[in-house]
C-alpha cells in the first residue's frame, strides 16, 4: 500500500507559497487577462463595425472565432507556464539550498518529487480556470449567448491532464540543464509531442511506416512512450470547436495510455532524483 | 547501539576522491567533531549520513537503520553550512515548518517556536523576511530549526561559520546545553579552538582519509587539538 509520510503535506503546501509568489506567473497571468479583455472588445467591435457597414443586410457571423482564438491563446499561455512552474520547481530548491534541508528530513524522494510536481500542476490549473471562465464570461455577455457548457468542462478536464506531463518533463529537463535552456528545450520538446502525437495518429500505422523520414522515425517512441498530449490536445479541440478527430482515436484507450505513460514518466523522474547527489 | 556507524564508505566525484573507505563510529550522548582543512571530505560525508550523497561502497547505520533509508532520519536535526530558505518566508515561518516537518501541530508549534527563538536570542526576529536577515541572523535560525521536536541526533556543519564572537560563545553554551541533556552532537568544523572545548571525540579528515580518530583527551597525548591536527595534515 502506497503510503505517505506527513512531510508530504507540507512540502505539498510549500509549493503551492512557492509557486503563488513566482513573479513569471502573475505577470502572464495580467498579460492572460489583458489580451482575453481587448481581444474580446476588439472583435465586438470588428462585428459592430461589420453589420453596420452592411447596413440592412444579415450581418456577418464570427461565429465560435473568437471564443477558439481565446482558447488557443489559454492553450498556449497555459504550456508556457507549466513548463516556468515545472523549471521553477526543484530548481529554485537547488538555488536556496532548500533542497538539502528538506530531503534531511525522514521524506522519500518520490514523496518530495510527487509533492512538488502536483502543487506545480495544482498552481497551472487554477490558472486555466481562471482564463477559460474569463473568456467564456466576456464571450457569453459580448454575444449574448451562454456558452458554459459541459465541453468547457471538459476542456478543462483535458487540459489538466495535459499540464500535468508538460510539468514532469520541464523538471526532468531541469536536472540537467540551466534553467534558460531547460525552459526552451522543454517548450521545443512538448511541441515534438504534440507533432509526434498528430502525426503518427492521423493516419494507419501501416501507411505511416510505409513514408519514414527522420522525424517520423523520432516520432514513433514519443507517441508510444510519453503521454500524448497531442492527441489529449485534439479531443479538446474536437469539444470546444466541433473539429473531426484524428483516425483512432478512443478517447478511453488514450487515456488508458496516458494512465501507464505517466506513471512511468514520473518513476523515471523518481529514479534519476534518487540517483541524483544533492 | 551506535547512533552513527559508518563503514568502509567511499565516494569519488570524477577522479577526486572525496571519502576513502572512511570507517567512524559516534556513541550516544557524545559531542563528535569531524575536523579537516576545506576539500577533506567532511561536508561529502555529512551528506552521505543524510542520503543527499550515495557512497560508491560501504555503508553507513544511523540508529541501526541504513542511512538509505529515510526512515533513518526520524530523531536526525541537520544544520547545512550555509543556512537559507525562500526570502519571502518569516523567521518564526521557517521555524513553524521545520517543527511541521517534523509533526508538531497546534499550539504546540507555537510554543515550541517561541521557546526555540528566545534560546536563540532572536524572539526580537519574529514576523522579519529571510530576505531581510544577516547571515549570523540565519544561522540561528537554522540553529532554532534545529531545536523544534525531540531530536536526538544533531548534526552540523561547520555552525560557527558567520558567527560573531558573541554569538560563537552562546552557540556553544546552546551546544552545551544540549549535550547535557543527552543529545548526540556531529559537529563538522575547521574552528579547532572552539571544537577542543566542546567535543568529546574527534576524527581528523584529509584529502578522504581518515587520518586519526579517538576519544579527547587521550587521543592528543597531551598536545593541543590545534597542534596535533597541524601535525597530522601536515605529515600527509
Amino acid at each position: 500500500m502506497l503510503s505517505l509520510s506527513p512531510c508530504f503535506k507540507h512540502i505539498l503546501l510549500n509549493t503551492v507559497q512557492k509557486e503563488i509568489r513566482n513573479k513569471s506567473i502573475w505577470s502572464l497571468l495580467i498579460l492572460t487577462s489583458i489580451v482575453i479583455i481587448v481581444l474580446n472588445a476588439l472583435l465586438g467591435l470588428l462585428l459592430q463595425l461589420a453589420t453596420e457597414f452592411q447596413a440592412g443586410g444579415a450581418g456577418p457571423s464570427l461565429g465560435t472565432l473568437p471564443l477558439n482564438a481565446f482558447f488557443w491563446l489559454i492553450d498556449i499561455f497555459s504550456t508556457v507556464i507549466a513548463i516556468l512552474v515545472g523549471v521553477n520547481s526543484l530548481k529554485s530548491d537547488e538555488e536556496n539550498g532548500v533542497n538539502l534541508q528538506l530531503l534531511s528530513f525522514p521524506v522519500k524522494r518520490w514523496e518530495y518529487l510527487l509533492a512538488r510536481i502536483l502543487g506545480s500542476w495544482g498552481i497551472v490549473v487554477v490558472y486555466y480556470l481562471y482564463s477559460i471562465i474569463l473568456a467564456a464570461v466576456l464571450f457569453s455577455i459580448s454575444s449574448r449567448e451562454f456558452i458554459v457548457g459541459y465541453q468547457v468542462f471538459m476542456a478543462l478536464v483535458n487540459t489538466s491532464l495535459i499540464i500535468l506531463p508538460t510539468v514532469t518533463i520541464a523538471i526532468l529537463f531541469s536536472f540537467f540543464l540551466p534553467k534558460l535552456f531547460a525552459f526552451f528545450f522543454s517548450f521545443f520538446f512538448m511541441l515534438f509531442v504534440t507533432y509526434s502525437n498528430l502525426s503518427v495518429g492521423s493516419v494507419e500505422i501501416g501507411d505511416y511506416l510505409a513514408n519514414l523520414s527522420f522525424f517520423k522515425i523520432l516520432a514513433l517512441p514519443i507517441h508510444y512512450l510519453l503521454p500524448r498530449t497531442g492527441t489529449l490536445s485534439s479531443f479538446t479541440n474536437a469539444l470546444l470547436y466541433n473539429v473531426d478527430l484524428p483516425i483512432g482515436s478512443d478517447y478511453f484507450i488514450n487515456l488508458a495510455h496516458y494512465v501507464v505513460t505517466i506513471v512511468i514518466l514520473i518513476s523515471l523522474t523518481g529514479w534519476i532524483l534518487k540517483r541524483k547527489d544533492v | 547501539m551506535n547512533v552513527i556507524e559508518a563503514q568502509n564508505v567511499s565516494k569519488s566525484y570524477g577522479k577526486v576522491n572525496a571519502l576513502s573507505s572512511l570507517s567512524l563510529t559516534v556513541e550516544p550522548g557524545s559531542v563528535y567533531a569531524l575536523l579537516g582543512p576545506n576539500g577533506s571530505g567532511k561536508t561529502t560525508f555529512v551528506k552521505s549520513v543524510l542520503g543527499l550523497v550515495r557512497p560508491m561502497s560501504g555503508k553507513i547505520l544511523i540508529n541501526g537503520i541504513e542511512s538509505t533509508d529515510p526512515k533513518s532520519r526520524t530523531g536526525v536535526s541537520y544544520l547545512p553550512e550555509k543556512f537559507n530558505f525562500f526570502p519571502y518566508y518569516t523567521i518564526d515561518g521557517v521555524i513553524k515548518f521545520y517543527g511541521s516537518m517534523k509533526g508538531i501541530k497546534g499550539p504546540e508549534l507555537d510554543t515550541q517556536c517561541l521557546q526555540a527563538m528566545k534560546s536563540l536570542g532572536i524572539d526580537d526576529l519574529m514576523g522579519k523576511k529571510v530576505k531581510e536577515c544577516s547571515k549570523g541572523q540565519l544561522q540561528r535560525t537554522g540553529i532554532a530549526g534545529m531545536l523544534m521536536g525531540d531530536s536526538n541526533i544533531l548534526i552540523l556543519d561547520e555552525p560557527f561559520s558567520g558567527l560573531d564572537p558573541i554569538a560563537i560563545k552562546e552557540l556553544k553554551d546552546l551546544l552545551k546545553g544540549l549535550k547535557d541533556q543527552g543529545k548526540t552532537l556531529f559537529i563538522n568544523s575547521h574552528i579547532l579552538s572552539e571544537m577542543e572545548k566542546l567535543c568529546d571525540h574527534a576524527a581528523i579528515l584529509d584529502k578522504g582519509e581518515c587520518l586519526a580518530q579517538g576519544e579527547l583527551p587521550g587521543m592528543l597525548n597531551g598536545k593541543s587539538l590545534e597542534d596535533f591536527f597541524y601535525e597530522k595534515v601536515k605529515k600527509c
